[in-house]
């Protein structure tokens, strides 16, 4: 557990340093991110069905919003 | 112990209230009085003959899915939109076939052919630099049935380069189930809850890259068992068993890079851990392309899952444990995973009287195997429009 412990502040830490490091992008330069297929989740719908299924077929979640409730899906 | 579990607890508490980024959150606003609507059609196979669980011990876990759903978003002023979600899915399951026939089920009990109904209702708003978001809904099939809700709340900062946001949900289900095959007396009103929360943060690095860190953690209490599910004890079926409380962790990372103004990369990262000593790794890559100036694209992806047993599995008992599943999906397994999906999009179109605006129509193909035996595979299509 203290290895888990070190290991979330170090993620943690590096993760802020990492971004507090960056410089701003300017609303007029970020067409190619405004993009369809530069999105985070390009399917946001579809998405819906596919995390469901991964959070029943899985022992894992995490990272969207399907956290295994809701469904009796055995 | 306690004390050190206690602080990892906190620590990870903290984390989880300081730092989730709901992509959808900062989705784009509509104009006043416009509304959204998508429709997706889920068409879903599963197979295996290696399911520990399935009470005739013949290991088979066969499931077919159709699952359609709506989802809607009407903008209501500027900057609220409401939002609506209705799904409804209806299967058949080779291992609640198998269980109608051990316990006799009469044919209104029977389990075989069913459906779910599930809806939600919510709303999002934006105000200057902060988004907020609630949702309630509610889902119902024959053994199951689920009341839940959910908030979100994010900032931007640094010219909207940076954005901070966190979610909360809650999930108060109850089922039914046997709990005791020897008396196959169904038991009704078996409380699940589910606490989750996820902090968020994004940034875009530069003009073609951005980056998404997220934690999670989920607490599951009450009767985690699933409904269908047996172990062999000594030859004996007998149902499972599982503590009444799971806490569970994620932490993932998602970075998207554009390899040229047509192309880009979708790459993604998840390290999970939980109370019942699952640790799992999973990783994704997609590509990818745009097909033409209408922004049609196509995505490919690759994924892998690798994950550890639960501390309860075993394939079968020689004598009842306290806690005891031979559930395939809690099995230690690496899975890999397939697809390939299409985006169309659509000028405008005059249809029943109505202007559709931003029409888009998507396909997509999945194929995922275990190396515990189980695959599946699915077929999705969705269209969307704006009137």
């Amino acid at each position: 557990m203290k290895l888990l412990a070190h290991f979330l502040i170090f993620l943690s830490l590096s993760s802020l340093s990492t971004l507090s490091s960056c410089s701003n992008v300017n609303q007029i330069d970020r067409a190619q991110l405004s993009k369809k297929f530069m999105q985070l989740d390009p399917h946001p719908e579809e998405s819906a069905f596919r995390n469901e299924v991964r959070s029943f077929r899985e022992a894992a979640i995490g990272g969207n919003s399907a956290v295994g409730g809701g469904c009796g899906c055995n | 112990m306690d004390v050190t579990k206690s602080r990892v607890k906190l620590t990870i508490l903290s984390l989880t209230s300081l730092i989730s980024f709901v992509q959808n959150t900062f989705a784009e606003m509509m104009e006043k009085g416009k509304t959204r609507v998508t429709s997706v059609f889920n068409f879903y196979h599963q197979n295996s003959d290696n399911g520990g669980q399935v009470i005739d011990n013949s290991g088979r876990e066969e499931v077919n899915v159709f699952e359609p759903m709506v989802f809607i978003e009407h903008q209501i002023t500027e900057d609220t939109a409401i939002t609506g979600q209705i799904i409804f899915d209806t299967w058949t399951a080779a291992s609640d076939t198998k269980l109608d026939s051990y316990t006799g089920a009469s044919k209104e009990e029977a389990r075989t052919n069913q459906s779910r109904l599930a809806a939600n209702l919510g709303a999002r708003s934006e105000k200057g630099k902060w988004s907020y978001g609630a949702n309630l809904g509610f889902s119902s099939e024959y053994d199951y049935s689920s009341t839940n809700a959910s908030v979100n709340i994010a900032r931007s900062f640094a010219q909207d380069n940076f954005t901070l946001g966190l979610s909360l949900q809650y999930y108060m289900d109850e089922l039914s189930a046997f709990q005791n095959l020897s008396d196959p007396e169904i038991s009704t009103g078996l409380q699940r809850k589910i606490f989750a929360t996820s902090l968020t943060a994004s940034q875009i690095l530069s003009p073609t890259e951005i980056i998404q860190f997220d934690a999670t953690f989920a607490r599951s209490s009450g009767f985690l068992e699933s409904t269908a599910n047996t172990v062999n004890v000594g030859g004996t079926r007998e149902v499972e068993q599982l503590p009444e409380s799971r806490s569970r962790y994620a932490l993932s990372t998602k970075y998207v890079r554009a390899l040229s103004e047509t192309s880009a990369l979708n790459m993604s990262y998840r390290y999970y851990f939980d109370q019942w000593d699952i640790d799992s790794h999973t990783t994704r890559l997609a590509y990818l392309f745009e097909l033409n100036e209408d922004e049609d694209f196509i995505e490919t992806f690759i994924r892998h899952n690798y994950q550890s047993k639960v501390r309860y599995f075993a394939d079968q008992f020689s004598a009842p444990q306290t806690f005891m599943t031979s559930d395939s999906d809690m099995n230690q397994f690496n899975s890999y995973e397939t697809g390939v999906y299409l985006n169309q999009n659509y000028v405008d179109k005059k249809l029943l009287g109505f202007e559709l605006e931003n029409i888009s129509w998507n396909h997509g193909v999945v194929y995922y195997m275990r190396t515990n035996g189980l695959r599946y595979g699915y077929y999705q299509t969705s269209i969307s429009f704006e009137f």
